[in-house]
């Protein structure tokens, strides 16, 4: 009987100390934690709207839609994150687009861990700013070779799937906004 | 005099005889998985030796408090309260490579070479002692990772630390930031290491 008392005690003891040392490093790192994730965001919308000095947040369905505003106040831009499954994790994109939605101002792949040197090439400029201006007219497809009209983008050599996943991504989120527009 | 070599020799045997990567072999999978760039082996290192050490003091000082039948579950939470602040700790302060290492940071806790050196040497050997074994167990491992990661990529990218260091018409070989690059890397070191040691001990014998 005392033997297990003590177990417990001691067990006790110990998850009790840890919980008040946790809350406690918890509160102190939070807000520079937030103040991250929030910085992230923020670059990766500017990037995409390259014209915004600042946004608002609305939302449509599960989606949150940042709509950016230029140095005059006027409405200049969406921006969105559209996430899907590449090759093999999960890929997260800043989208932005034209105030009509109309076409795509750029892209911007914010998370990734796609084949290190083959898929994960998405994030180099050359694939990225092949995105830019691109109509949205039609379904953006993916050629392998170079693209002859205004809503395709050329694979990437080695890695058509991280290509084609992120087309899927952005495709499938901007038929799901539509509505939006 | 007797005092300060056994401190010594506590830490000196994580460096190279009882190196948890190279010799021991235990914590393979942080090992494997993050050492594709070097300072992600660093980062990981780091946090590994912090709770490694900050741990063996807390378990070396009450170990005669924790009762032997849940002296496991009560390593695991002090363990995993030490993890956690490093994790947190990164994700307020570097952001990237908290990022990078992934899921891997939280792994931390499960790493046998924490519980593995609490269970085999903090519970049983005064704080001072602990600290040194903790000590070189935990630069020996980031020593090792970092070995490791130099490897992969300097071959993988022609970069070290993300400085360009091989120029020219070079090729990098990306099989070396993938799995597979991980395990070649790992075995071809553990066989040089093992030529080593054994050239080192035939010397000694010699001189014998």
């Amino acid at each position: 009987m005392k033997q297990s008392f003590k177990m417990i005690f001691s067990l006790c003891l110990i998850a009790v100390i840890s919980a008040v040392i946790l809350a406690k490093v918890y509160m102190i790192t939070q807000p520079a934690i937030i103040a991250n994730e929030k910085r992230a965001t923020e670059n990766a919308i500017y990037k995409v709207v390259s014209t915004a000095t600042s946004y608002k947040e609305s939302k449509s369905g599960q989606t949150d839609i940042f709509k950016c505003y230029d140095e005059n106040n006027k409405f200049c831009g969406l921006a969105f994150v559209a996430e899907g499954v590449g090759y093999q994790d999960l890929i997260k994109v800043m989208v932005g687009v034209s105030t009509d939605f109309n076409k795509i101002l750029a892209i911007e792949v914010i998370e990734n861990s796609e084949t290190p040197g083959l898929g994960n090439r998405i994030v180099t400029p050359w694939f990225e700013n092949q995105f830019q201006n691109l109509s949205l007219q039609n379904k953006i497809t993916v050629v392998k070779v170079a693209p002859s009209k205004d809503s395709e983008i050329q694979a990437i050599t080695g890695a058509t799937i991280s290509s084609q996943a992120v087309v899927d991504i952005i495709n499938n989120k901007i038929e799901e906004l539509k509505e939006y527009k | 005099m007797q005092r300060t070599n056994i401190l010594f020799s506590d830490f000196i045997k994580g460096l190279w005889q009882q190196n948890p990567t190279f010799r021991l072999l235990i914590g393979m999978c942080p090992t494997l998985a993050v050492t594709s760039q070097v300072q992600n082996g660093l980062a990981m290192g780091l946090a590994t030796a912090f709770t490694l050490l900050a741990s063996s003091i807390i378990i070396s000082i009450f170990r005669n408090f924790i009762p032997k039948e849940v002296r496991i579950p009560s390593y695991i939470v002090i363990i995993a309260t030490f993890v956690t602040i490093v994790s947190l700790f990164l994700k307020a302060n570097f952001p990237e490579v908290s990022k990078a290492l992934g899921p891997y940071v939280p792994l931390i806790i499960v790493n046998c070479l924490i519980l593995g050196r609490q269970e085999a040497f903090a519970s049983k050997n005064p704080v001072q002692r602990s600290i040194a074994d903790a000590l070189g167990m935990g630069i020996g491992f980031t020593l090792s990772l970092m070995v490791l990661a130099s490897v992969r990529e300097v071959l993988g990218m022609g970069t070290l630390l993300g400085h360009q260091v091989i120029f020219g018409n070079f090729r990098p070989w990306v099989i070396m930031l993938t799995p597979p690059g991980a395990f070649l890397t790992l075995g071809l070191l553990l066989g040089l290491i093992n030529i080593i040691d054994k050239a080192v001990k035939a010397r000694r014998e010699k001189k014998q």
